[in-house]
């Protein structure tokens, strides 16, 4: 599930550019790395890809205005930086089982946890077949809930865009969504 | 898209939501704002404390590596048993195909490039037959890639990939005065790089192909 996220609707504390910008990442942080997690399925990539983020963000900070709208920016410099960088080769497939395996998961428990990772493992491999922009339109759309037109301002496409790479996503992902609803 | 495929997506994506997104823990978060510094304003490191009698190890690094070079020139001038086979050799006809397919993607992309959305601008004139372009060429696309070998072929399909959203942007234009599509279109061929990649992948695969 997205993790709770507060939303700014006025700028953090200005004593100083540091520390505002330090409660600006402490409250999208987790926003970020869900998203990275998504995308990119390996805990070691979610945590550079964000890392990577505001890094962008901060040379950039001081054009934002509107802080209602800060997590729509960042979401779409993630999205910019996934799609850029997986061109480069330095991303791995999705791998929602890796994530489990890799990160220091408090929450879940270890039966649950093994309960779900061949479960995931099936939902990896389905993810696999699909290309970097159909996964980015899939996650953005199913998964963070955004509308066909958010999903593409976010990846500056076209809606008709959106919807071409949702049906090849759902042409590619048929198969393995049968096998899954059936675990 | 068809409703149906819509609502299966959106059912498997309800599916997926129900598991909670692992989360790395309390002492990852404390410590990523640090990690953040870090990576923006990189500390030089001081110099390591070199042991006293460093110049054994230089001697004994410095022996290696006339050795890894002697081992290395005698296997590299050696010949190659097994010579090996371009793939384009093994495939011709695939990779014909997709130098015809590249070719006729860069003369559309080199249309658009620098296209002004007006009447005036001969290359928008042209526009309908520019988005039946690129249906057909997406359409030979999935043909091409079906044919493709995903290990052998691992670069030409990225650039399949990066191809085929600016085609499907083209085949999305809508109509001639289109200013926010064309200009996304130009931002798509200009910040991926797509027709060098174009270019590129067209010598590579020519290269690769028998001379007839």
């Amino acid at each position: 599930m997205m993790p709770h996220v507060l939303v700014l609707d006025s700028p953090p504390p200005a004593e100083d550019a540091t520390r505002s910008f330090r409660t600006f990442v402490e409250v999208h942080q987790r926003f970020v790395y869900s998203l990275g997690l998504h995308l990119t399925g390996q805990h070691h990539d979610a945590d550079d890809l964000s890392q990577e983020v505001f890094i962008k963000a901060h040379r950039a900070y001081g054009d934002l205005r509107d802080y209602t709208a800060a997590q729509a920016w960042l979401r779409r410099i993630a999205i910019t930086t996934y799609l850029n960088t997986r061109r480069k080769k330095a991303w791995q497939m999705l791998s929602f089982f890796g994530a489990f395996r890799e990160a220091d998961q408090p929450r879940i428990t270890p039966e649950a946890g093994y309960e779900r990772a061949d479960w995931w493992q099936s939902v990896h491999a389905a993810l696999r077949h699909l290309t970097s922009r159909e996964r980015a339109a899939f996650v953005l759309r199913h998964l963070h809930d955004l509308s066909t037109a958010e999903t593409a301002a976010a990846m500056d496409v076209a809606e008709g865009t959106v919807k071409s790479l949702l049906y090849r996503a759902a042409r590619k992902l048929r198969p393995h969504m049968r096998h899954l609803r059936n675990t | 898209m068809h409703e149906r495929d819509e609502q299966e997506l959106q059912r498997f994506g309800e599916q997926l939501k129900h598991v909670p997104t692992p989360d790395p823990g309390e002492a990852y978060w404390d410590g990523y704002y640090g990690r953040l510094l870090g990576r923006m304003h990189p500390v030089a490191e001081p110099a390591p404390q070199r042991p006293a009698y460093r110049w054994v190890w230089q001697l004994a690094v410095a022996l290696l590596l006339v050795v890894g070079g002697i081992v290395v020139g005698r296997y590299s001038t050696a010949p190659d048993p097994e010579p090996r086979v371009a793939v384009g050799a093994e495939r011709p006809e695939v990779h014909a195909h997709a130098v015809r397919m590249l070719g006729r993607a860069e003369v559309l992309l080199l249309g658009l490039a620098h296209a002004e959305p007006s009447l005036d601008d001969p290359a928008m004139a042209q526009i309908e037959r520019k988005r039946a372009l690129a249906n057909d060429l997406l359409a030979d696309m999935n043909a091409l890639r079906d044919a493709l070998d995903p290990l052998a072929d691992g670069l030409l399909l990225d650039v399949l990939d990066e191809l085929e959203v600016l085609l499907l942007e083209i085949a999305n234009l809508d109509g001639i005065l289109d200013t926010p599509g064309v200009e996304r279109v130009q931002r798509g061929i200009e910040e991926g790089s797509a027709l060098r990649h174009l270019q590129q992948s067209q010598i590579d695969l020519n290269q690769a192909l028998p001379i007839s």
